[in-house]
């Protein structure tokens, strides 16, 4: 009877902890990361009595954890990829919102600016149409600003995030190291058979909360403990050790943020492009694919605005009969020195023509001897040296970088950034209303006493963005001819290779020893050798005057026929012949940086004059023109408009934001699922358990009446003595 | 499938958002009548509605140009015409004045309203437009243009400039003319026309009248009516470019309402898809949430 009673009590105390388990479970039916529990249960060994083996209850092996290590390490991957696309979706969200808004991009502004230059065009001595050319650029730089504040403020916070996510990541990491020191410190019966269910549940959820931050890896070890490893296999948990990540500065901009690993007794080194995934993974992606980027495609259309205006302002002549000038001031390119630069080096950069322009970031960097210039966004190197870096200064993508004093040493590198600061560095030059120049320098006229039918149009100045053409001719002559305005402005101009031409109030050289007939190419100020030349002949990087026009420009000069079809240009010509010259209707004739158009019939004797622009308040060339810039395409080579460069920035952000948004949405799904399956192996069910509960009550209940009929059959044999 | 109590519960929760979430963006497409609220939404189809933003600015400001083009061309096309009137009432006194029949005082009777025609060429002459500039200045619009020296002397001090305005993407037209092509400088005449018309007023005073006049005078008229008919030319031309501007004005406003203006039955019929949705995963959280077993113990 013994037996009896002691088979009901193992019945009796298994069911109380297979309750007690189900009061667990049920308890944490919404604790994020608990695995339900089962208590599982086999026979008591039995006993050898009289012959046979006699069943003796019921006995706890284990409560286990019912647990999958894949679909939990599936759940925390997709952990990690679905908080870096959000992350990366919502900051986006932040700027495409900003340029979504109609009224506040850039678009309307410059049309308004545009609008108020070809009201200007319609009445150019009107002050008050003066005025609002001013005040519409105003509004230009103005909008520029804000939109490149807002940028910044999304940089600033950035930084922010990136600092309280560090923080994050190393109170968690602090947090796993202790639940491995607590997991290290508990019994775990013999041969490690029995951990601790509930700590492992914590450390697994702690570790799935990191991989919210960034993506990671993990290792279990023997004794019950998990390393834990992030970017490309740096240790961050290894036992009860947490290392620790910092945040330290960019060695080129102190304002730029980048996350380091502090290995036990070392110094932090860089390991912000070695994270990926996670929140982390989401920021960097951020500011390096799209903010970066948008910053600096702003900033090149903000130097698109101004430079292609600036230019076309200097060839134009102001109300009270002064050369334009710039029309807006523009921010140099920055070069910024690596702190751990060990030279003296000063180098300097400026901006040589905005149609060569990229929206990448470029690093100097000395190796030895060699002095190369890369292109990070296609790691496009240029080696400087060949060009003659540092002793000259030379012409990259737009840009011409020179090195103002001192010398790099060994290893130094810089960081240039051409339009970086572009929209910020935006503002207008001209303060005053009669400075801006809507009339032309020169004006043409026909001599009263002509006898012929001869016309002559009101002339124009010749760009310096116009195309050019030059052909160099062995013996050492060059012809160039100017295909915007279709005018011949040499011909068989004795020229020495390495010699400055002047054009257009364009200077470059040409180099190397070019073949007979070699061309050569100047277009937007962007200098290309022809590819079909024969030879080794180079031209150099073309820089524009202060004034952009040719220096003679508005030297008096007289178009003298001496037949109908013979003329020649009297006056200061340089440069060309001008004399004897073959008269041909509606042919552009170009002397000192003007073009213009003789059409019909002169007689001999006849004369035409080209003259300095006085009192011509009136005259509206200078203002059209300035309208129509909105029109030219002065950036990427001449193949886009500003508003159309401005356009591609709007889509490409809308097009990542996209991604990001598509990204999001997917890895939300798969999220989903993962997490979907790891709940369907560890999840508590409620109404499972409350099965699982009547059932184990009903157990517990069955062996509790083994115990009274135990007692009772106890009883009858008393009785039965007594 | 096993499925846990708490994922039941995010389940139900994520679906309703996900319908709200949803039905708010039919309602914010609705309400803002776009269908491309941010850049996102359609990349390129956001360029698209840049570019043609711009061509809508651009071409609205090209009619612009063309009122203000019209009204300066209208302003010399009848002051032309009151030069022409003047020049025919000339002729009429130059051919009275070479009448056999006239006497030395009828003569100068002549040539006080001649005198008087002079002056009226002259003020003709230095008209200024709306803005206060003298039209056929060239350049020098702000100086009077031609000025009366005295003993039948006239001088321009204008120069040759030719305002121009741009009306259409390729098109420009000039919105002034020299007064020394106008005036000065009269194909098959030897003086200018004031300077005939002066002429003209002095040897009727003398009683010497001159039939050459009446040469002068035509060329005078012929001069003009050829620039008026250059006036008219570039009149019709601003006309058709109105027409054209505003066909392609048009066919902008409609290009750029197809790409990003809402389809409103589309966005109805959504947002009631989603409202629906809603409704539906609202009732069946409600129903699901409401069993438990635990009810029935």
């Amino acid at each position: 009877m013994a037996d009896l009673l002691q088979t009901s009590v193992t019945g009796l105390l298994a069911y109380q902890r297979a309750l007690s388990t189900t009061g667990h479970n049920i308890s944490n039916v919404n604790t994020p990361g608990y695995s339900r529990q089962r208590v599982e249960m086999s026979a008591t060994n039995p006993q050898f009595v009289g012959g046979s083996y006699v069943g003796s209850g019921v006995q706890v092996n284990t409560v286990r954890r019912i647990y999958d290590q894949f679909l939990t390490d599936q759940v925390r991957s997709s952990t990690s990829l679905q908080s870096q696309y959000q992350t990366t979706q919502s900051l986006a969200s932040q700027i495409d919102n900003m340029l979504g808004d109609p009224q506040a991009g850039i678009a309307p502004v410059l049309q308004s600016f545009f609008g108020a230059m070809h009201d200007l065009a319609n009445d150019p001595s009107s002050t008050a149409a003066r005025q609002v050319v001013l005040s519409q650029a105003q509004s230009v730089t103005t909008r520029f600003q804000d939109m490149s504040q807002r940028l910044d403020g999304l940089r600033q916070g950035v930084n922010s995030q990136i600092e309280t996510q560090v923080q994050e990541v190393n109170a968690l990491a602090q947090s796993i190291a202790g639940v491995n020191q607590d997991i290290l410190n508990s019994p775990k019966g013999s041969g490690n058979s029995q951990l601790p269910n509930d700590l492992l549940d914590r450390r697994d959820q702690l570790v799935n909360e990191l991989s919210k931050y960034t993506s990671l890896q993990t290792v279990a070890q023997d004794d019950g403990t998990l390393n834990v490893f992030i970017g490309t296999g740096q240790s961050l948990v290894v036992g009860t050790q947490a290392q620790k990540l910092s945040v330290t500065r960019d060695p080129y901009d102190p304002v730029r943020e980048q996350i380091s690993y502090v290995s036990s007794g070392g110094t932090g080194a860089d390991i912000s492009s070695q994270l990926t995934g996670g929140s982390l993974g989401g920021v960097l992606d951020f500011r390096d694919n799209i903010l970066d980027p948008a910053i600096n495609n702003l900033g090149r259309v903000a130097l698109g605005v101004a430079d292609s205006i600036n230019v076309q302002h200097r060839l134009g002549q102001s109300l009270t009969g002064q050369s334009g000038g710039d029309f807006f001031n523009t921010a140099a390119p920055e070069v910024l020195p690596n702190t751990g630069n060990t030279g003296t080096a000063q180098v300097s950069a400026s901006l040589n023509n905005v149609s060569g322009l990229t929206t990448s970031n470029y690093v100097l960097a000395r190796n030895g001897a060699s002095y190369t210039l890369t292109r990070q966004s296609d790691g496009a190197v240029t080696d400087l040296g060949a060009l003659g870096f540092p002793g000259a200064s030379v012409t990259v993508d737009g840009f011409t970088l020179n090195v103002a004093s001192g010398a790099m040493a060994d290893g130094d590198t810089f960081l240039v950034r051409p339009t970086y600061a572009g929209a910020q560095g935006l503002s207008v030059a001209v303060t005053n209303t009669n400075d801006v120049a809507a009339a032309a320098p020169i004006v043409t006229a026909a001599n009263s006493g002509n006898t012929g039918t001869a016309g002559i149009d009101t002339g124009q100045v010749n760009s310096p963005n116009d195309s050019l053409k030059i052909t160099y001719h062995a013996g050492g002559t060059v012809d160039v001819l100017d295909q915007t305005t279709g005018a011949q402005l040499a011909t068989g101009l004795s020229y020495t290779v390495g010699n400055n031409l002047s054009f257009n109030g364009l200077t470059f050289s040409l180099g190397g020893t070019p073949a007979d007939g070699a061309v050569f190419h100047v277009d937007q100020r962007v200098t290309t050798p022809d590819p079909a030349n024969g030879g080794s002949g180079t031209i150099s990087a073309a820089t524009v005057s202060a004034s952009a026009t040719d220096p003679n420009l508005t030297n008096p000069v007289t178009i003298v026929f001496s037949s109908p079809t013979t003329y020649s240009v009297v006056g200061a010509v340089t440069g060309t012949p001008s004399a004897g010259l073959t008269y041909t209707s509606g042919q552009a004739i170009s002397f000192n940086g003007w073009t213009t158009k003789l059409t019909g019939t002169p007689a001999a004797g006849d004369t035409f004059t080209i003259s300095p622009n006085a009192g011509g308040v009136g005259d509206n060339r200078n203002a059209l023109l300035l309208a129509n810039v909105q029109n030219a395409q002065s950036l990427d080579s001449g193949r886009t408009t500003v508003g159309g460069a401005y356009g591609s920035m709007v889509a490409d952000v809308g097009t990542r934001s996209k991604q990001a948004e598509l990204a999001n949405t997917a890895q939300t799904a798969l999220l989903k699922q993962s997490q979907a399956a790891r709940d369907a192996v560890s999840g508590v069910n409620l109404d499972e358990e409350a099965a699982n509960m009547v059932r184990f009550q009903q157990a517990y209940q069955a062996s509790a009446k083994v115990i009274g009929t135990a007692s009772t059959l106890f009883n009858s044999l008393l009785s039965a003595l007594g | 499938m096993r499925v846990s109590t708490s994922q039941l519960f995010s389940q139900g929760i994520s679906s309703i958002m996900d319908q709200q979430s949803q039905a708010a963006r039919s309602q914010m497409e609705l309400s803002s009548g776009k269908r491309i609220l941010s850049p996102s939404d359609d990349p390129s189809g956001m360029k698209t509605v840049l570019d043609l933003g711009k061509a809508i600015d651009l071409t609205t400001q090209y009619q612009r140009n063309a009122d203000s083009a019209q009204a300066r061309l209208s302003i010399e096309d009848s002051t032309l015409s009151s030069a022409t009137d003047l020049l025919q009432r000339a002729r009429e006194l130059a051919v009275q004045g070479n009448n056999g029949s006239q006497t030395a005082e009828s003569r100068k009777g002549i040539a006080t309203e001649v005198r008087q025609l002079v002056d009226g060429m002259l003020s003709l002459a230095n008209t200024k437009d709306a803005g206060g500039e003298y039209l056929f200045a060239g350049y020098k619009t702000q100086q009077q243009p031609f000025v009366d020296n005295g003993a039948g002397g006239y001088s321009y001090t204008g120069d040759q400039g030719q305002r121009t305005v741009q009306v259409g993407p390729s098109r420009q037209v000039a919105t002034s003319d020299s007064g020394s092509g106008v005036f000065m400088n009269v194909p098959g005449s030897s003086q200018s026309v004031f300077g005939t018309l002066y002429k003209m007023a002095t040897d009727l005073e003398a009683n010497t009248p001159t039939p050459a006049t009446i040469d002068d005078i035509d060329a005078a008229i012929k001069n003009i009516s050829n620039v008026r008919s250059r006036v008219g030319a570039r009149l019709n031309a601003i006309d058709d470019q109105r027409n054209l501007n505003d066909s392609n004005l048009l066919q902008y406003k409609q290009a750029k309402s197809s790409v990003e203006d809402v389809d409103v039955a589309k966005a109805v019929s959504d947002l009631q898809q989603h409202l629906t949705g809603l409704q539906a995963a609202q009732q069946s959280y409600v129903k699901i949430q409401g069993l438990s077993l635990f009810n029935y113990l």
